[in-house]
């Protein structure tokens, strides 16, 4: 344990030379990889990149390219691959990665730094400004160590890049206060990625008026909402339709800006790369990902019955209505409720990512094992504000692992050996959502918790 | 009539006389299946005999391999790119190839391979990666994929194959899709192991209680984590929800 300290206590540039040469031994490890083994070390995303790439530069499309089905901005970004070394792409998703590391180390600073600043009690404050350095170095080495982010950028995939992207809008939202910024960067986000839409709300409720810095303390609460009251009081209530609507619910000037910001970079991005690409892109790019429907083996939950109930003919207004809303209405629900729940406290913006990534995951129709490095890059962000032992993070790591263990068995068995083995995987897909579900429960029981105690214990 | 025909023959004879010669071929094929699954290869062990060594390196030939593809699989044109890169295969893909779409969804193509390393009197190995699709769910157990026989296809410059075969038009190589040239479809003996694949499918018979089981644990996720939320004795949340609460009725 005093070596895994010490390791710890290590300075930032010595742990990013580390990351480095390990990422560096793993692309190396990729090159010789592929040259001798029938199945490739490299992500097939990566080559689908490169191809991209290649067809710009031929002054094609990259929607020339099948299953290219991203921003053209990847394949704009991977051209050295073409021109200089295919392993270009690999060097750019580690170096971003450190980038990453860094924002985290520098985020988790700055979210305690303001933790501290509403804390009542100043012999608490003594206590978290002795952690505070070392829940930052913490939350960068679990991003910049992580064997799966690790795996990832060396591979080729671009998934570290689009949680990159969201955690830099966190990072520029909370530590550097650029409403503007964070919506140029949120907007470039949903343009790379759909997915970060659903932190929309979450972000607005942050910017609000009405948001605060929790104390856990009823009286402050209390006071605040008062005030809150008086202000409303003197503001005129507008009417629409019979119904009193408060001012409250009237966007306020950061809300706006962040939007602005937000539309301006995504609708730039969509319209300059429509007026290229035309049709194509819109569909390939946006609207494939709502219509997606992928019948081949995953981890979702949804991926059996989406394959049985493929090519059957339904009464539309009937069963696929139902089917559409028994699959989408859940999910939904929770984002939502998340968004208001958390929403206002300006402590839980982070966790509230978090848990609404979680959410987006295992209730999608399709999911993939990159999908999960959208949750490794929150994770670090909250670890401060969670109160685990390492016996229970081990047994949460432990179940992760067998539930994905038993899931990957038989469909090895199908897809490699041909056995039938449908069945099976489904059952190990609804053992794999329960204990992604079981997971969550257990973060939203153990959030914020360390705080608390710290507090009753002092 | 008489002289017409008589006028043939000598015409016959005289190219004959003139020294157009034909090459003799002796082919075997075998062709076999590798590995299990939806990922597999495709392995031809072409066994050459060319008594006139000469006449074959005179008449500059070309030796390529056709394969018609039915809609059961497919071969990944972007597999076939890489391997064209590295020097490892020469393959052009007759046809529209949607490596996503299940097999009723699909249509069929042809392959041609180039054997660019073709070497007279000896044992030629080529392998080609095909990928099953999947199949449209049904009663459960296995599809079938039918294999189709590769055809041995020559082309060559100078002289012809002895024998009357088959003329098939297709592309001098990969990269030249537009020079489309002549090629004779040799007959060869043949041994196929395989002619038919299977490939696992959905069982209909699941479709109810996977379904219902699906959507109840889904939701049932869903009332957990708002439970959760809502239960949780941790004072922030109820800080949180009487806060918004408050927010929304006062």
């Amino acid at each position: 344990m005093l070596l895994l300290d010490r390791f710890i206590d290590l300075d930032v540039i010595t742990h990013f030379i580390f990351a480095s040469l390990i990422r560096a031994i793993l692309i190396v490890y990729g090159i010789w990889h592929d040259k001798y083994s029938d199945v490739p070390y490299t992500d097939i995303d990566y080559k689908v990149f490169t191809d991209a790439s290649r067809y710009i530069i031929d002054g094609k499309s990259p929607y020339d390219r099948h299953t290219f089905r991203y921003s053209p901005l990847i394949s704009f970004l991977l051209i050295p691959n073409v021109v200089i070394h295919e392993i270009f792409g690999k060097i750019f998703f580690c170096i971003f990665d450190l980038v990453v590391a860094y924002l985290i180390r520098c985020l988790v600073y700055i979210n305690i730094s303001h933790w501290l600043k509403y804390y009542s009690k100043d012999d608490v404050k003594i206590n978290l400004q002795k952690e505070q350095n070392l829940w930052a170095q913490r939350a960068m080495l679990l991003w910049l160590y992580n064997p799966m982010v690790v795996t990832i950028s060396t591979r080729g995939n671009s998934d570290s890049l689009a949680c990159g992207l969201v955690i830099l809008t966190l990072y520029v939202l909370q530590a550097k206060r650029s409403y503007f910024c964070a919506g140029l960067l949120h907007g470039l986000s949903i343009h790379f990625r759909i997915y970060p839409i659903i932190y929309t709300m979450s972000f607005l409720l942050y910017l609000s008026n009405f948001s605060y810095y929790l104390d856990c303390d009823k009286n402050v609460v209390d006071l605040t909402l008062r005030q809150k009251r008086e202000t409303r009081k003197s503001i005129q209530r507008i009417s629409f339709l019979g119904q009193k609507l408060f001012l409250y619910l009237i966007p306020n000037s950061h809300q706006i800006i962040f939007v602005l910001g937000m539309l301006m970079s995504w609708s730039v991005l969509t319209l300059t790369f429509y007026f290229f690409y035309e049709f194509r892109f819109l569909y390939e790019s946006i609207l494939y990902h709502f219509v997606r429907t992928d019948f081949k083996h995953n981890f979702s939950l949804y991926f059996y019955a989406q394959y049985l109930s493929a090519w059957m003919k339904f009464d539309i207004w009937s069963v696929v209505f139902w089917h559409a809303i028994l699959k989408n209405l859940p999910p939904l629900i929770i984002l939502l409720y998340l968004s208001v729940y958390f929403g206002l406290n300006q402590y839980t913006l982070n966790f509230t990512i978090l848990c609404q990534t979680i959410v987006f995951v295992i209730y999608n129709k399709v999911l993939t094992s990159q999908y999960f490095v959208w949750i490794m890059g929150i994770v670090p962000l909250c670890i401060w504000q969670l109160k685990f032992s390492v016996k229970s993070i081990s047994l949460l790591v432990l179940i992760w692992i067998l539930a994905q263990g038993t899931w990957l068995l038989p469909a090895y068995l199908l897809e490699f050996e041909g056995k039938n083995t449908f069945i099976y995987i489904w059952v190990q897909s609804i053992s794999l959502f329960c204990t992604h579900v079981i997971i969550l429960g257990h973060l939203l029981q153990n959030f914020i918790l360390k705080m608390q105690i710290n507090k009753k214990t002092q | 009539m008489l002289d017409i025909f008589k006028f043939l023959l000598l015409l016959i004879n005289f190219s004959f006389i003139l020294g157009e010669k034909c090459i003799n071929l002796d082919i075997n094929i075998i062709q076999n299946i590798e590995k299990q699954g939806f990922h597999r290869n495709m392995v031809w062990l072409i066994d050459s005999h060319i008594p006139d060594e000469k006449l074959w390196t005179e008449a500059s030939c070309k030796v390529a391999l056709m394969l018609d593809i039915p809609v059961e699989m497919y071969v990944d044109p972007d597999q076939m790119n890489d391997f064209h890169r590295i020097g490892k295969l020469e393959v052009f893909i007759d046809g529209k190839v949607n490596i996503e779409t299940v097999a009723h969804q699909s249509t069929t193509h042809r392959v041609f391979i180039y054997l660019n390393k073709f070497i007279l009197n000896s044992k030629h190995i080529e392998t080609l990666p095909i990928h099953l699709r999947y199949q449209k769910s049904h009663l459960g157990g296995y599809g079938k994929v039918p294999l189709s026989k590769v055809n041995f296809l020559v082309n060559c410059v100078e002289h012809k194959v002895c024998g009357n075969y088959q003329e098939i038009r297709a592309p001098k190589k990969r990269q030249d899709v537009d020079s489309v040239i002549p090629w004779q479809n040799i007959t060869y003996k043949g041994h196929f192991d395989v002619l038919e694949l299977s490939v696992p499918i959905g069982n209909l018979e699941h479709y109810p209680f996977v379904v219902i089981i699906t959507y109840l644990v889904g939701c049932a996720g869903c009332i957990y984590i708002l439970s959760i939320l809502t239960n949780t004795k941790n004072k922030i949340y109820n800080f949180s929800i009487y806060f918004s609460l408050k927010l929304i009725f006062i």
